[in-house]
């Protein structure tokens, strides 16, 4: 249990607070000009009138417009606006990197004014700089360890004070583990190495100083070895060709030369190997088996009514199988086989030929070749039972993988891509890992409670394999694996319900002829599924997909509750707007001719109330909802071209003042020193303390180097 | 429970960030109470306009063939947002003294585009008033009036190889003006353009790859050669990415083409065409930090299931 509602509370409590500070904003930024203070236009006419390439004129413009904004400042507070954009515009004119980040940095600090957008325009500029943020990610690595280190010392402290052994040694062992072996690579160790290489290529290899080449010298051997290590285990899962890629990452790093070479070698081994297997394959032929000594007539006539469908011939071969049984194994094996396919191919032909497969096995019972007639039986139940038993071997390798959860902690899942991260833990293995007996006991019965009270395992892959084998013997249902097909519907159903796919389960129950009870009863979850769905993304845009849930529902809940709601969820679906929003305050700033009553803003709703923040934009004017008591209704207003060109205008600008609210920069995501409340329960006892967090690596592009 | 390293989003947590959100939520009534405040006065679309040029102006000399072309705080490609916001401010500001100032802004939005032709436009513009801008924009016109004649479309030849010259032909002249541009940070912009002229070649040869002699084998090694001759392109790894689609999808083909099933299907070619294709893929899967790599990631898995597609077993 994890609580870390400091930083939690202060997004959400600025996520809130953003756009409102924004249309707070955002109405100054779009005002229309007014010719109330004639120097500063012209001030601020002849900065955007200097070419870009000339920084000094363009300087010496932009240091007279601050000149004239200040002398006017204590006349008219919104000019101080003006001068983050300005400053903005002046780092452009800077030469030097240094200069220009921490003039970007002071902006971004609000040295300029607290205007949001200014603030987050500088910030982005910033991280478009590589060696800014290959800076900042390397202070946040060495912030992360201290962090790592301290937040130790608070544990082994708190567990001390309680008396705890285990809790007090723990952070110790995990401290020393981390001097002693080296963390996997993560995600900003990734992106710091792309950034240096954008760096080298920039040819700026000088700027780092000798502490930060000798760090990503060592993320560079870090991730050659981890590269070395993918590929020796792809080796020895006889994978050559996915050796073959982690190689290539490993060459370009130019380091440990001979262990690549070594690798290369086994490789090149594995491929050729593997190519010799192949063409050896392809080049067996066929031997004929030995079929000396048995009566070839026999079997032919039984093999020739079988394929014939002839369900008399069949039974005459089955008397004439019972009244005289084979005597070569040879014999009695192709009978026995092509009896037990005649018999099941006549079941489904009609009631003559309408055997079970054990039939035939009990046929042959009394008979000296009574073991080879039942393996010939048994092997073509198999066949049809073949899926069923597949997905039964996935079930035993999720219940190994469970217990060798709970006993080791580990959990693989069989996803190639999960061997390839255990790969990277592996690769920092060191004698630490002998003192993890001290933790096994305690752990271990954490982890038993786990699995016993849920699932510790993915069961995707179970549930892949009962979805195959359904649909593998869909086409053909037989006695032989009814019941097993009933138990993997069953059994797909619960799990998908247990999943939230109500729909997939639902469809397994149908299958299953499952009774009706319990496919209403699942109906009835699917349906508040829908209409919740239908409460949250309400405005979200997807209104089409929602009105084809609603109506689904509507036609197969016919009479019911639900019906009534999905309906009710139409109706609103129907009235709600569908023009382009904007509030009405980025109207009135482009617009302040609108008809807009001021009474409809004082909060009397016996004049009529609007929703400021929500107004409609339509081909030719402008509508919106008011409110008078507990009535509502629809007001259009027209206005003309101009006026709507201007409004198109507005809403386009505060729908990108919104993206850029919107938008996480590195510069707000690492502002301040983040603490969070850690309360745990686990080997070490019961905890709770204040502990710093480490910094990872959030940006958007996080996803690429994961 | 002991948290693993890197496994979950960190978020700002300061206390500093707490007090002021809490500061901010007891004056949030306040804020959001009072009525719609009177339309602000002067400066508006000024401080937009502003800020439109100073982005701009801060990304001026980057090198688009080499980097990733800059993009604005919200993710938008930042000409483009730059465009529609100088549109949105023409309207608003109403201002005819700050055309030349929008017309040049936007005509350098344009270029970073490769649109020449309305950069030109623009520029030409900007050059016939008068001012510091319009020396600016005079000084800037050769190169975009080149680059605007350098990359007219082509017409479409008669018979497939008869464009083969004309490419030729553009692909030299374009290579001249590298030289003479050489001290113009906006002799990148020549470089995209070869190197859009080089794609345009390998998707004809691989498109008309039936109709041309030897159109496979030329196709494969041309783009082979897109990849030697863009390496240090910003985009190679598409290049890369695409030969391995060509390789992928002849796999694909010979797979379509003969049954699988069939006598004549043969394994050990298919295969071939797989591994192949795969290799490529693998080159790309391999790099941090860029979007190609979940598409080569996706085309490998892709082609490990058309290997299971041969060998019979289910996925």
């Amino acid at each position: 249990v994890r609580r870390r509602f400091a930083g939690l509370t202060a997004l959400s409590a600025l996520a809130l607070l953003a756009p409102v500070a924004l249309l707070a904003c955002g109405s100054a930024a779009l005002a229309p000009t007014s010719p109330r203070s004639p120097p500063i236009e012209r001030a601020l006419r002849d900065v955007l009138l200097e070419p870009p390439g000339d920084p000094s004129r363009r300087l010496l413009a932009i240091d007279t417009a601050r000149a004239v904004i200040r002398s006017v400042e204590d006349e008219e507070a919104e000019t101080t606006g003006l001068l983050a954009p300005l400053e903005m515009l002046a780092i452009g004119c800077e030469t030097s990197r240094e200069e220009r980040c921490a003039r970007l940095e002071a902006l971004a600090d609000g040295e300029y004014g607290a205007d949001t957008l200014s603030r987050r325009l500088a910030a982005g500029a910033l991280e478009r700089d590589p060696r800014w943020l290959a800076a900042r990610l390397e202070g946040d690595a060495l912030y992360s360890d201290f962090a790592a280190f301290w937040n130790g010392v608070l544990r082994t402290a708190f567990s001390a004070l309680q008396g705890n052994p285990i809790g007090v040694l723990q952070p110790l062992v995990v401290g020393i583990e981390g001097v002693v072996r080296g963390q996997p690579l993560d995600p900003r160790d990734r992106k710091r190495l792309t950034l240096e290489r954008r760096l080298r290529a920039e040819g700026e290899p000088a700027v780092l100083d000798p502490r930060t080449r000798e760090r990503v010298a060592a993320l560079h051997d870090q991730s050659c070895r981890e590269a070395l290590r993918l590929a020796r285990m792809a080796l020895e899962r006889r994978d050559p060709v996915a050796a073959a890629i982690h190689l290539d990452g490993a060459r370009a790093f130019l380091r440990r030369e001979d262990e690549v070479a070594e690798i290369a070698v086994e490789i090149d081994a594995q491929l050729a190997a593997r190519r010799e297997a192949l063409a050896a394959a392809l080049a067996v032929e066929p031997v004929e088996i030995d079929l000396d000594g048995f009566d070839r007539t026999r079997v032919s006539a039984l093999v020739a009514a079988w394929l014939a469908r002839d369900a008399a011939a069949l039974a005459a071969a089955q008397r004439d199988l019972e009244a005289e049984p084979p005597t070569h194994h040879a014999e009695h094996y192709a009978a026995a086989l092509a009896s037990a396919n005649a018999l099941r191919r006549a079941s489904r032909l009609g009631p003559p030929g309408a055997a079970d497969l054990r039939a035939v096995a009990r046929r042959f019972a009394d008979t000296e070749h009574a073991p080879l007639a039942a393996r010939a039986s048994t092997r073509l139940d198999a066949r049809d039972l073949a899926p069923f038993h597949a997905a039964g071997d996935v079930a035993q390798q999720t219940r190994r993988a469970t217990w060798r959860f709970v006993f080791t902690g580990e959990r693989i899942s069989g996803d190639p891509l999960e061997a390839h991260a255990d790969a990277r833990r592996a690769e920092t293995r060191s004698w630490i890992d002998a003192l993890a007996p001290i933790f096994w006991l305690p752990a271990t019965l954490i982890r038993g409670a786990y699995a016993a009270l849920g699932e510790p395992i993915d069961d995707r892959r179970r549930i892949d394999a009962l979805a195959a084998a359904v649909r593998a013997t869909r086409s053909a249902p037989g006695a032989a694996h009814d019941l097993a097909r009933r138990e993997a519907l069953a059994e797909l159903a619960e799990r998908h319900e247990r999943r939230g796919e109500y729909w997939k389960a639902r469809l397994a129950l149908l299958e299953a002829r499952a009774d009706r009870d319990s496919i209403e009863e699942l109906e009835a979850k699917l349906a508040d599924e829908i209409l919740a769905e239908g409460d949250s993304d309400r405005g979200g845009g997807g209104d089409r997909l929602r009105e084809a849930r609603l109506r689904w529902l509507i036609g197969a809940l016919p009479d019911t509750e639900h019906a009534a709601r999905a309906r009710q969820a139409l109706a609103t679906i129907a009235a709600s707007p569908r023009g382009e929003p904007i509030a009405l305050r980025f109207a009135l700033a482009v617009a302040p001719e609108l008809p807009i009553d001021p009474g409809w803003q004082d909060g009397d709703e016996r004049n009529g109330e609007i929703d400021p923040e929500r107004i409609e934009l339509l081909e030719h004017g402008i509508a919106f909802a008011l409110r008078e008591g507990s009535q509502t209704r629809r007001v259009s207003i027209d206005v003309a071209s101009e006026t709507h060109e201007r409004l198109l205008a507005a809403a386009a600008e505060q729908r990108w003042r919104y993206a850029v609210a919107r938008a996480a920069t590195y510069h707000e995501l690492h502002s301040g020193i983040p603490v969070e409340l850690y309360a745990g329960l686990g080997v070490s006892g019961a905890s709770a303390y204040p502990r710093l967090v480490e910094e990872g690596y959030d940006l958007a592009d996080r996803r690429y180097y994961e | 429970v002991t948290r693993a390293r890197g496994a979950t989003r960190r978020v700002p947590r300061s206390a500093i960030a707490l007090h002021g959100a809490v500061l901010a939520a007891f004056a949030l009534p306040g804020v959001a109470g009072c009525s719609a405040p009177e339309p602000s006065p002067a400066y508006g679309p000024y401080r937009t306009l502003l800020e439109v040029v100073a982005e701009l102006d801060a990304t001026r000399d980057a090198d688009l063939y080499r980097f990733d072309p800059p993009r604005d705080v919200s993710g938008e490609s930042l000409p483009r947002a730059v465009l529609s916001r100088l549109e949105r401010i023409e309207v608003l500001l109403g201002d005819p003294a700050l055309a030349p100032a929008i017309e040049f802004a936007r005509a350098q939005a344009h270029e970073r585009l490769s649109g020449f032709e309305a950069a030109q436009a623009g520029y030409r513009q900007v050059a016939a008033g008068e001012g510091p801008l319009a020396a600016a924009a005079a000084a800037a016109l050769p190169f975009t009036t080149a680059m605007c004649e350098l990359t007219r479309p082509l017409q479409d030849p008669a018979r497939p190889l008869d464009v083969l010259a004309p490419l030729a032909q553009r692909r030299e002249e374009l290579t001249k003006l590298l030289d003479v541009y050489a001290d113009d940070p906006r002799v990148c912009l020549a470089w995209i353009a070869i190197e859009r002229l080089d794609v345009r070649l390998r998707e004809y040869l691989y498109r008309n790859r039936n109709a041309i002699d030897d159109g496979t084998r030329r196709a494969v090694d041309h783009a082979r050669d897109v990849i030697a001759a863009h390496a240090e392109s910003r985009r190679l790894l598409e290049h890369v990415l695409r030969l391995g689609d060509f390789l992928a999808e002849l796999a694909r083909a010979q797979v379509a083409a003969i049954d699988p099933e069939s006598a004549e299907f043969d394994a050990t070619r298919a295969r071939n065409a797989i591994a192949a294709a795969a290799e490529v893929y693998a080159e790309v899967a391999a790099v941090d930090g860029a979007p190609e790599r979940e598409e080569a990631r996706a085309g490998l898995a892709a082609l490990e299931a058309l290997a299971q597609r041969l060998t019979g077993t289910p996925p």
